[in-house]
């Protein structure tokens, strides 16, 4: 399986979630162990389960309590920002392409005219029924995402075979690189615009058997 | 994907595990409302004026103690959040799609990945069911390697359109060019 940012953003989630959850399973655990004294019984430095659960040392009740909520808050607050900020899904879609660079100039091509372009040509291939494509990556490695909407009877393989053999090579030539990375996703249960999807009703067949 | 699909690219994966945003996003939002309840705390009592509400936190739920029903309240809330964080953590999640084999012609160079979600492949398998004559109601789900069909016929008796039927939707799943193929499994009734 390809290794996208996608993936690795998960990673990082789940390493988040499993480093909580192993602070919060020890929490658990030593609650338990101190209401049951299994603690001490193992020989470790625990409270009476009946002394209270916050227990603010006398010599942190002036201004050093105040602080360290004070840092603390801030510290947490501010790895809960990180968080909520690494969720926000980056896009790294492109803009243009630069085909050349040169002392008279740089000759840049957008990639929305290239996606209207691609989505033209796949849309004109049989029981296509709409094509969205973006780009990624530099000219250097271009990428592409495809979204291919189909009608059910499309025969898919075909689709998929004309897709290598018609419309990349002349994407690629167009590009004049390889495409580095290719993402394809057939959507089913459209309609191609002037086919017809009228079915008549049981009623209206024997209907119209009557009248004849 | 196979192996044509390999090495790292910056577009996003098609289909991939779930990412745990809503979670994570979750514990994030707790974490910044406790540590800016926190930090107004703290500077509230540097300056000398705790406000109304703090205090709350000052009385019941602060002396209590480890053997009492606010220590086990406490008690239930942190576990119950190890419990979350920990399956949300280890449990993968399904991919919720299938992979599709590149079409013939592909070029060497470059990676694939064609694919088609579950709600999709669900979808075409119910709708050329319920196409087909006899069957008033059709649905499909995938586990792994497994379609499960489950169809409802108009006929006395369903066993007549089995074999048929059975035939049609292995044909059809076959024609899709899946990279790993399905078992479909037809319950009619």
């Amino acid at each position: 399986m390809s290794s996208g940012r996608m993936s690795r953003g998960g990673g990082a989630n789940r390493a988040r979630l499993a480093v909580v959850g192993v602070i919060a399973l020890a929490a658990a655990l030593w609650f338990i162990a101190v209401c049951f004294r299994l603690a001490r019984r193992w020989g470790l430095r625990a409270p009476e389960p009946s002394t209270p659960v916050v227990s603010v040392p006398q010599s942190w009740s002036g201004s050093v309590l105040s602080w360290i909520l004070l840092g603390g808050g801030v510290v947490l607050a501010l790895i809960g920002l990180w968080w909520l900020a690494r969720q926000v899904p980056r896009s790294q879609r492109i803009r243009r392409y630069g085909i050349s660079s040169d002392d008279s100039g740089r000759v840049e091509v957008s990639t929305e005219a290239l996606a209207g372009a691609v989505a033209g040509e796949v849309s004109s291939l049989a029981g296509v029924a709409e094509a969205r494509v973006r780009f990624f990556g530099a000219l250097a490695e271009p990428e592409m995402l495809l979204q291919i909407d189909v009608e059910d009877r499309a025969d898919i393989p075909r689709i998929l075979e004309l897709l290598e053999t018609e419309v990349l090579p002349d994407l690629q030539r167009c590009l004049g690189a390889e495409l580095g990375h290719l993402g394809v996703q057939i959507r089913t249960g459209f309609h191609v615009e002037g086919e017809s999807s009228y079915v008549p009703e049981p009623a209206g067949i024997e209907a119209s058997a009557q009248s004849k | 994907m196979s192996a044509r699909s390999g090495g790292s690219h910056v577009s996003p994966q098609l289909l991939s595990r779930p990412r745990r945003a809503v979670p994570v996003t979750l514990l994030g939002i707790v974490l910044v409302a406790v540590g800016v309840i926190a930090a107004v705390l703290g500077g509230m009592r540097l300056a000398g004026n705790l406000p109304s509400w703090a205090s709350f936190l000052a009385g019941a739920p602060r002396s209590a103690a480890w053997n009492s029903p606010w220590g086990w309240i406490g008690f239930a809330v942190v576990a119950a959040l190890a419990l979350i964080c920990l399956f949300a953590a280890i449990l993968p999640g399904g991919v919720g799609g299938v992979r599709l084999r590149p079409g013939a012609g592909a070029s060497g160079a470059g990676g694939r990945e064609i694919v088609m979600t579950d709600a999709d492949l669900e979808g075409l398998v119910e709708r050329s069911l319920l196409a087909r004559d006899g069957i008033s109601r059709a649905t499909a789900q995938r586990e792994g390697t497994r379609l499960t069909v489950t169809a409802s016929t108009t006929v006395a008796d369903p066993e007549r359109l089995r074999e048929t039927i059975d035939r049609e939707l292995a044909a059809k799943v076959d024609s899709l060019g899946l990279e790993t193929p399905l078992t479909v499994k037809l319950r009619l009734r």
